[in-house]
């Protein structure tokens, strides 16, 4: 039937982003592959209700949904993100590049360090930053996947970058000791 | 204040480089931070720090997904279509027929469903083919028929002579030849 010919259409093309995106959501291969797993499901069970054309953008709202849904659960937020407000990220990076700007320059960072610094970025710069950087989506899908306005999304994905680079930086100096 | 406007400036200026590193800042963004890298060896750092980190995370390579996750996708969606296949299939009619958007792809279909049988299964006037011994009933039927009137025919004529031409026509001829002999001889 047809909604078979569409399921089969979004799952070769969504199955990897999804699996993705929870890849970095969960930090773990194997929840993400639940997740991208129930989000298939989903997505069959939904094939006749959403529109085909946006079902891009029903498919990574509905994986983003989950996976916060699967951290409440097992309270696997980062509490850290939630005692700090907006602003503290923006003084604690600036500063340190101001203060004391290390040079990440001829020093090789690998894939897996920068995934693993993109895994520790709270959830609120994780989900934008993903979703720009790596998945390639416009500010605008992503202001309606997550839900939040255009503006916010701009900001967030400004400061992940900034609190990625603090990260490497972090690396850097481990490397160093 | 001074320093919490060149502390802001140098946020703005921060937000700028970022930007450009990361290859999504305007074109008058990208030659203000160039020029200002090619002068001023911190912000050179900066722009060089970001670029590097940019440049990893743009080459990042997406993990596949295993293909037992999707087989064991589809055995549950099979399982699910099997259990509720009526329904679900009656849900598709409805889903279709109620549809808005698939009335007009419907409407065309049944057009052209109509056209196409119209054209392809017109008949040209039905032929009836009889059988022998309706043939033979009605040959019979004819000839009863043709009998009845050549026997009307023939008691007509008889009729016709008999008593039309013996009773009214002759008897008044003689009676005239009569008179008129009688009125000549008398003369």
């Amino acid at each position: 039937m047809m909604g078979s010919a569409r399921f089969d259409y979004l799952v070769k093309q969504y199955k990897n982003k999804i699996f993705n995106y929870a890849i970095y959501m969960m930090k773990n291969q194997m929840d993400a592959e639940d997740i991208a797993q129930e989000v298939l499901i989903r997505t069959w069970e939904n094939i006749n209700k959403f529109n085909f054309f946006a079902a891009k953008g029903w498919m990574m709202r509905t994986t983003h949904n989950l996976c916060l849904d699967y951290l409440r659960k097992n309270k696997r937020i980062n509490h850290y993100e939630i005692e700090l407000g907006e602003d503290s990220y923006e003084g604690i990076v600036d500063q340190e590049i101001e203060v004391n700007p290390e040079k990440l320059t001829n020093k090789k960072i690998t894939d897996e360090e920068i995934k693993e610094a993109i895994e520790r970025l709270p959830e609120r710069f994780k989900s934008p930053f993903v979703l720009y950087e790596l998945q390639e989506f416009k500010y605008k899908d992503i202001s309606k996947i997550l839900d939040v306005p255009l503006n916010t999304v701009k900001v967030n994905i400004l400061r992940a970058r900034k609190q990625l680079q603090k990260e490497l930086k972090h690396y850097a100096k481990e490397r160093i000791k | 204040m001074q320093k919490k406007e060149s502390n802001n400036l140098d946020k703005k200026l921060t937000d700028k480089i970022i930007k450009v590193a990361y290859g999504d800042a305007s074109i008058v963004d990208r030659i203000y931070v160039s020029y200002l890298a090619s002068s001023d060896k911190r912000v050179n750092e900066i722009l060089q720090e970001y670029k590097q980190t940019a440049n990893v995370v743009h080459t990042i390579k997406q993990e596949n997904i295993s293909d037992q996750i999707i087989k064991s996708v589809r055995n549950r969606i099979t399982k699910e279509t099997d259990n509720g296949s009526s329904l679900s299939g009656l849900y598709y009619i409805i889903a279709l027929i109620f549809g808005k958007k698939a009335i007009p792809a419907i409407t065309l279909v049944v057009i052209s469903i109509a056209l196409v049988s119209f054209i392809l299964f017109r008949n040209p006037t039905p032929t009836h083919k009889y059988s022998k011994a309706e043939i033979e009933l009605a040959e019979k039927q004819f000839r009863e028929s043709i009998a009845i009137v050549g026997k009307a025919f023939e008691k007509a004529e008889k009729d016709f002579s008999n008593e039309i031409l013996n009773n009214q026509v002759n008897k008044n001829l003689s009676r005239g030849y009569f008179l008129v002999n009688n009125i000549l001889i008398g003369g």
